[in-house]
């Protein structure tokens, strides 16, 4: 061991203290490796991403370094990514501490080894809640080891023992590892290594204990011990890290601080390392293959199968060729497996008739289509088939696909019940820190008072924005350096790995058990095992996927389908008395979503009129103001709608000048004619990320695999600056081809603005299906529209209570919920009336609505008594009927009825009868306000008149005018309008703007408050939920081409005074309150 | 019977004394605003808001956790207080209130206006918001604390209660004023009966099947048809009494008069649980947040405010005030019966009152000598990283603390130097009364980097007379320093 001798030998020794400058030693000067090292991916332990890790290794010269994170791989594939990006050798391996004490290093020398490693891992995950793990010597002991094992030392204990039982379970592969890190008492501490080491013969090696890259993060390590132990900095005594030392030194520090036979035993263990994490492939299920077929023949089988049902007059050369082209690339890249396996599971949901649809990158695949995975006609629409697979990417396909949110997880049980737990798992979400959750730990870790901190957090909500942190630091009296160690600590921490959750539904699926691949873990979710990486290391790993998504559409569909008679059916009257999901065989005579004619002229008429309400994607605010501008009429238009209305286009400057092309109002040119060829269908304007990436190939010289690269730093621009390394080449390329400097830069600009916002073109298409779908319902068959919806919620944009004031505007008689009438599910009947069903009472359960239903079906409840003496209800059930007005078929009113419920006995209810409940005190019926508060509270929604049309004759409303009243008026006219909210809005892209929408009894009314207003009105903009506004009329121009009838100009109220007006008619309403 | 009530509507807010605080301040429960200060109200912040709401429309708005201990406190307080005048006093933590019977003390303090006077001065000087309410029963008189005419409205020329008045009053409040449940508030409101009027008027058998025999009788102590009675007040086990000055006080001189007055509470407390007191537990509450406690003891076995306000007064003598102090508190929670002590007393001094001024008069000087004396330390182990911290004085008396990780003594001096000592070196030498010699190290400290900074590498060096010491280098100064001995 070193011992200094000199003070300029000792002085230049310990000049490694924590500095923002510590030299970067040449590549060749050390030959050090690094055996143990953990990343932030052992929770709150390490105090470094691996990335920076692999790359402060790389700089300074180690050989290998190996990633060890306790109990776990799941950093390993950053550090893959990274040290494959600067050829740093990667050894992977994991920490442990064992159940009696012991701490061991496990290294991977091979893939036999990694996959025991992996599933030594997962054996002490699962025993235990998330989070945790619990492991014994004995689990080590089952199989013969081929992991290198390295013990790590515990100085406080009797290390006899242990030495001899390790000695004895791994014999020649086993080391002792000694970290030496300045510590007091170290020397005496390696001497009773040493003689352990030589009394059992067991060879020592160096290894280092990393904690961090750099000295720097130090304070960030002692923060992060602070947070796992749950308390602050301050009061972790000795339980703080003694000093710096724990991040990776450079070689020559090492080489004086170890005795050399240390560095070389470390060198030897890495040099026998050998696995590569990329050389991990997993195959797909066989059994979705019969027997005696090859997955290529039976792919190819199905294809053209489904081929001909989709086109029954023959498939077009174009077709043909499409879907040759895409079955040769997968049977290179032996992809059969992958599609047959999505298959499967899109074949189990039809045959359970649950509405399914695939989307993203997979809507750009006929084969795709042909196997009813995703429903975009390649024949209709111009696909890019590279976008989903490309033999240069050489990148697995990833299919998502939307199912029925309320019938998702019979799915995800399919899924587990025919390849097991073993085989089947789903891809976990790496939960990291966000402004607010950093904030609170680092606060409280820095000692910082909890109502201080509680402060902070909160004021991080709504439209502050967490730059404005260090203005809110002041307000709470924390500047000067403590603000500066706090801003500082928590810019570090922000993005840092916290916990593993479970992904929306990425799955991956095995034809061997997972555990031997990456290792498993539970989820908080009962009966839920997660895999240790994320959707992005799968994609680094090139391993396939399928994401089993939820959709709220999709149900609503679904159930608004199957309350309408198809064409050809014997029964054509509107009815959803059946409970559709049970396949009871009615469904045979109910339209089918391919029942929907395409291009139907009424539904574009009713789009470019903005009454979208309930629609599919396109019933936001944002959305219905550019319909009657873009006035599609046709899908395609559609499909342009959905993603031109997104902060990405927005952003990048898209919208006016696509507007402004389609109204013709400005000319169409292209630079060139490769450019005509990209950018034709969007006149010119970039909108799909396909065009953008197309355009890079065509206009700057990208390959396919830089313009893919390009893709994704678009998706992560503003994350890291990957897309400023492709600006130059984007310009010089472009100017190479002779395109203009200005033309070049704006091009790039666009790429910048759109950012992780902007939708392929498939998806886009794909979205645009269920959009054109929906609305067809709503203009065709308003009553099963939405009748569909309110049984489907909650989902979308809007709350019941505004679906059926819609309901109502286009003409569906909406009836109340009724004990004699209503089931659970809305129900739509005879005349295209909809009766409102109990699931809208908050309070009563499903089970109490189906007795009722069995229990009336003979004979109808008479009277109160009548039904308390027949269905047993409790007082909260019978007071949520009473207080929602179900008994008005009695003749009673809601007071007298509450008041007669009331005498039922709690323990004796079946003994109520017309004698307990009448004791002849007849009240006063309530006012009609009174009844439509009750009617808010209890079902959220009134079938009563609008509160507005109350409030009309009240003097502070008598000058208001109506929402239908706004498009009568002129532009700049000064007006007051009031209404309820139903929306706030402060887009990202509307640079703070703030948007709110008011209904009242005759429509909408969209209400612009710009910024400077929104300060002097914060109180009645944040909490209002009556609002009188007083303002500006802004209307949009007429378009050019139109009849007068066909112009829908865009009208906004412009606000100069908000006044809040709750208090003239308190009422339990909701809003959407976006960011 | 006269019951007078006194609500407190800002309970909350008042038992921390925050009701005139310019920082706009809230008091929360589960993430819900529960009562706000005027500062807060005035920027739109109310009850029943969510915090989120709250600092969205106040963002500098303090929000501060609700202590019920507090509030308790302050209704003891108050009910110790309202006993001088009755000995019907009853409390209720839930409605904020506070019950005094006043019908038999009318006589004796001349007539309710001046009793009622005694009241509304007592709370007003103390910040405290309060509403108050005249009637026969206890709950007539809480319900008419939020009617808005003053007690003595109820009130007839003959000196009697006017019994229809307050019957009047009643009716027209609204039913969500009632001490009852929820649940029974709901059915009422939803029956559409929104007023006591109505409610009063309908038959009892009718209300008994929908409510029960409670509601039936809490009916009937709001008309007046039943008496009632309360649990009478029941002193605490500990006495704690809290006295919030307006604005601060600067000089030990102005404690004097609030520290009489916190006895002057604690002789009453102690003449209602026949008990006499061990000691005194002063909390001086600082402006900038911090506190100090004064410990006085005392052994005295008849309770004397004279002789504990000049042991006090000593106490605060040998002591420095650290900031302008906001409020000062009083704890007692060590007692015996005085009936107790009283016998034993008589026992030693034969029952002569001289000799038990005597005795008391000795207790005091031992008293006041314990005060005078000073505290006595040892050294003990801290649980710290940096040398000079991980030892330390700690009180003799105090316990000592529990198990820490072991230190790694062994290479560290019993021996450390009061201050470290720089060295210099010459000649690339280290010396300190003769050259040094390194012999081992480094061990290194680099912490404490959220204050300041220090980084040390810390050696043994040999002196050339055979001594060792413990020298180390700062790293952010460079400069040498001598911080032990070895023995």
């Amino acid at each position: 061991m070193s011992t200094g001798s000199s003070i300029n030998n000792n002085a230049n020794n310990s000049a490694a203290g924590p500095s923002r400058t510590e030299p970067v030693q040449d590549a060749t000067a050390g030959s050090y490796v690094e055996l143990h090292c953990i990343s932030n991916f052992s929770f709150l332990r390490g105090a470094s991403h691996p990335e920076e890790l692999v790359s402060r290794a790389a700089k300074l010269g180690y050989r290998a370094l190996a990633i060890t994170d306790e109990c776990s791989l799941a950093g390993i594939v950053r550090a893959h990514t990274a040290a494959r990006a600067c050829q740093l050798k990667l050894i992977i391996g994991s920490e442990f501490v064992l159940a009696e004490g012991t701490r061991l290093l496990l290294l991977a020398p091979d893939l036999a080894a990694y996959r025991q490693i992996s599933a030594l891992i997962s054996r002490a995950r699962l025993r235990s809640p998330k989070g945790q793990y619990h492991i014994e010597l004995a689990d080590f002991l089952r199989e013969e080891p081929r992991y290198l094992t390295i013990w790590l030392i515990d100085d406080n204990t009797n290390n006899e023992p242990i030495a001899q039982q390790l000695r004895t379970s791994f014999a020649h592969n086993l080391w002792m590892g000694i970290a030496l890190s300045r510590q007091a008492g170290e020397q005496q501490r390696y001497l009773r290594c040493y003689q352990i080491a030589s009394r059992y013969r067991i060879p020592m090696t160096a290894c280092g204990n990393v904690h961090m890259h750099l000295a720097t993060r130090k304070p960030l390590l002692d923060v992060l011990t602070a947070i796992r132990r749950n308390t602050t900095i301050g009061q972790l005594g000795r339980a703080l890290q003694a000093n710096a030392e724990l991040h990776l030194r450079p070689g020559p520090q090492l080489a004086k601080l170890y005795p050399p036979a240390l560095i070389q035993t470390a060198n030897a263990i890495a040099e026998r390392c050998h696995f590569r994490l990329d050389s991990l492939r997993y195959q797909y299920p066989d059994e979705v293959v019969p027997p005696g077929r090859s997955a290529g023949s039976f792919l190819r089988e199905l294809t053209l199968a489904g081929a001909k049902q989709r086109w029954p007059e023959g498939t077009s050369a174009s077709v043909q060729a499409l879907l040759e082209k895409e079955l040769t690339l997968i049977a290179e890249l032996r992809y059969e497996h992958y599609f047959l396996t999505v298959y499967d599971i899109v074949q189990f949901a039809r045959s359970q008739k649950i509405l399914c649809q695939g989307r993203g990158s997979a809507a750009n695949s006929a084969v795709c289509y042909c196997l009813f995975i995703t429903e975009v006609d390649p024949a209709r629409s111009q696909l890019l088939f590279e976008r989903f697979i490309s033999r240069e990417r050489d990148e697995p396909p990833d299919i998502d696909v939307d199912f029925e949110h309320e019938r998702r997880e019979e799915v995800i049980q399919y899924i587990y019940r025919k390849y097991g737990r073993q085989r089947a798992a789903l891809a976990a979400t790496v939960i990291s820190y966000r402004p607010r959750s950093a904030v609170r730990d680092v606060g409280k870790a820095l000692g910082l008072d909890q109502s201080v901190l509680d402060k902070l957090a909160k004021s991080l909500s709504w439209w502050s924005k967490p730059e404005q942190l260090q203005q809110l630091l002041g307000q709470t009296g924390i500047a000067g350096v403590s603000a500066q160690l706090f801003l500082q600590l928590l810019e570090e921490i922000l993005g840092f790995p916290r916990h593993l959750s479970q992904h929306v539904g990425g799955f991956i699926i095995s034809s061997e058990a997972i555990s031997q691949l990456v290792p498993l873990e539970n989820a908080a979710m009962d009966n839920r095992t997660v895999i240790q990486w994320d959707k992005t290391d799968l994609e680094s790993l090139g391993l396939m996927k399928i994401d089993i998504l939820a959709l709220g559409m999709l149900s609503a569909i679904r159930k608004s389908l199957s309350y309408i008679p198809a064409a050809n059916s014997a029964d054509n009257s509107y009815d959803n008395t059946h409970d559709t999901t049970e396949n009871d065989g009615t469904e045979a005579r109910r339209l089918q979503l391919q029942d929907i004619p395409a291009e139907d002229p009424a539904t574009y008429t009713m789009l470019c009129q903005a009454d979208t309400i309930g629609v599919f994607q396109i019933e936001s605010r944002a959305q219905m103001s550019m319909l009657p501008r873009l006035r599609p009429q046709t899908f395609y238009d559609l499909v342009i709608q959905i993603a031109i209305i997104r902060p990405g286009p927005i952003q990048g400057g898209m919208v006016h000048p696509f507007l402004r092309r389609r109204q013709g109002l400005e000319s169409v040119n292209y630079a060139s004619e490769q450019l005509r060829e990209v950018l034709a269908r969007t006149l010119g304007v970039p909108i799909f990320q396909e065009q953008v990436i197309q355009l890079a190939m065509v206009a700057a010289g990208f390959s396919g695999g830089e313009a893919d690269q390009l893709r994704r730093a678009m998706a992560s621009w503003g994350k890291n600056g990957r897309l400023d390394l492709f600006r130059d080449k984007l310009v010089n390329g472009m100017l190479a081809r002779g395109y203009t400097l200005d033309f070049a830069e704006r091009l790039f600009s666009q790429m910048k603005g759109f950012g992780a916002y902007g939708f392929p073109e498939s998806h886009s298409a794909s979205f645009a299906l269920l959009a054109y779908a929906s609305s067809w319902l709503k203009c065709h068959h308003p009553g099963a529209f939405y009748c569909g919806l309110l049984n489907s919620q909650p989902m979308g944009f809007y709350a019941p209570a505004q679906l059926v004031q819609d309901a109502t505007r286009h003409g569906v008689m909406v009836l109340p919920v009724c004990v004699n009438n209503s089931d659970w599910d809305h129900q739509l009947t005879a005349g295209n009336s909809l009766r409102l069903g109990f699931r809208l009472l908050k309070g009563l359960y499903r089970s109490t609505a189906v007795r009722l239903r069995a229990l009336r079906a003979d004979r109808p409840f008479q009277s109160m008594a009548d039904l308390l003496a027949r269905v047993q209800l409790d007082r909260g059930e019978r007071n949520v009927l009473v207080r929602a007005d179900a008994f008005r078929c009695f003749d009673s009113h809601r007071y007298q009825s509450q008041w007669q419920i009331s005498a039922v006995e709690e323990y004796r209810p079946l003994l109520a009868t017309a004698e307990t409940l009448d004791d002849g005190i007849e009240l006063a019926p309530p006012r009609e306000v009174d009844d439509i508060r009750w009617d808010y509270s209890y079902s959220g929604l009134t079938l009563r008149r609008h509160p507005m049309a109350l409030l009309r004759d009240q003097p502070a409303f008598r000058r208001c005018v109506k929402a239908t009243q706004l498009s009568t008026l002129k532009p700049g006219s000064l007006l007051q309008i009031a209404g309820l909210v139903t929306c706030r809005q402060r887009p990202g892209s509307a640079s703070g703007v703030l948007f709110i929408t008011l209904e009242d009894e005759t429509g909408y009314a969209n209400i612009i408050v710009w910024k400077n207003r929104q300060q002097s009105y914060r109180q009645a903009i944040i909490s209002g939920r009556l609002l009188l506004i007083r303002g500006a009329l802004q209307r949009s121009d007429t378009l050019p081409g139109l009849s007068p009838e066909q112009q829908t100009p865009v009208i906004h109220v412009v606000a100069s005074v908000i006044e809040d007006m709750t208090a003239a008619m308190p009422l339990k309403t909701s809003s959407h309150d976006f960011h | 019977m006269w019951w007078l009530c006194i609500r407190f509507p800002g309970l909350m807010l008042d038992s921390l004394g925050l009701q005139a605080h310019c920082q706009p301040s809230a008091i929360m429960e589960r993430q819900t605003v529960q009562q706000v200060n005027a500062a807060a109200a005035a920027q739109g912040v109310a009850g029943g808001q969510s915090i989120t709401t709250a600092l969205s429309l106040c963002p500098q708005l303090e929000a501060i956790p609700r202590q019920r201990q507090a509030e308790q406190q302050l209704l003891q307080q108050a009910a110790l207080w309202s006993y001088r005048f009755s000995p019907l006093v009853s409390i209720d933590t839930e409605q904020a209130t506070l019950y005094t019977e006043l019908r038999g003390s009318l006589r004796l303090f001349k007539g309710f206006n001046r009793l009622y006077h005694y009241y509304s001065q007592a709370f007003a000087r103390r910040n405290i918001q309060f509403c108050s309410g005249l009637a026969y029963t206890p709950s007539a008189a809480y319900l008419l604390s939020y009617a808005p005419e003053p007690p003595a409205f109820y009130r007839r020329s003959a000196g009697e209660l006017d019994r229809q008045r307050i019957l009047q009053q009643l009716k027209r409040l609204p039913v969500t004023r009632l001490p009852c449940k929820t649940q029974i508030i709901r059915t009422l409101q939803s029956s559409g009966i929104k007023q006591l009027g109505p409610l009063f008027s309908l038959p009892e058998a009718a209300l008994g099947k929908r409510f029960g025999a409670d509601f039936c009788q809490l009916i009937a102590y709001l008309k007046g048809t039943q008496q009632e009675l309360r649990a009478p007040y029941q002193p605490a086990e500990t006495f704690f009494s809290r006295h919030q000055f307006n604005g601060t006080l600067d000089s030990k001189q102005q404690l004097q008069r609030p520290m009489q007055m916190l006895l002057a509470e604690l002789k009453i407390y102690l003449r209602l649980r026949q008990c006499i007191n061990h000691g005194l537990h002063w909390q001086l509450y600082y402006s900038d947040g911090g506190e100090d406690t004064l410990l006085v003891h005392s052994s005295h076995r008849v309770f004397q405010q004279r002789a504990l306000m000049e042991l006090s007064r000593l106490k605060l003598d040998s002591f420095t005030l650290r900031a302008n102090v906001e409020s000062i508190s009083l704890r007692c929670d060590q007692f015996e019966s005085s009936i107790a002590s009283s016998d034993n007393l008589f026992a030693l001094v034969s029952g002569s009152k001289a000799g038990t001024e005597r005795e008391e008069n000795y207790r005091l000087v031992l008293d006041k000598l314990r005060t005078r004396l000073k505290h006595c330390y040892t050294l003990s182990e801290k649980n710290h990283l940096l040398p000079e911290k991980a030892w330390g004085a700690v009180d003799a008396q105090a316990p000592r603390p529990t198990t820490l990780p072991l230190s790694p003594i062994s290479t560290r001096p019993l021996w450390l130097l009061h201050e470290p000592k720089a060295i210099s070196g010459q000649h690339h030498k280290l010396y300190w009364k003769g050259p040094l010699q390194l012999l081992q190290g480094p061990e290194r400290i680099d912490n404490e980097w959220w204050q300041r900074r220090q980084a040390r590498d810390y050696y043994v060096a040999r002196h050339q007379s055979g001594t060792l010491y413990w020298v180390y280098k700062d790293q952010l100064n460079h400069r040498w320093f001598v911080h032990g001995l070895f023995a």
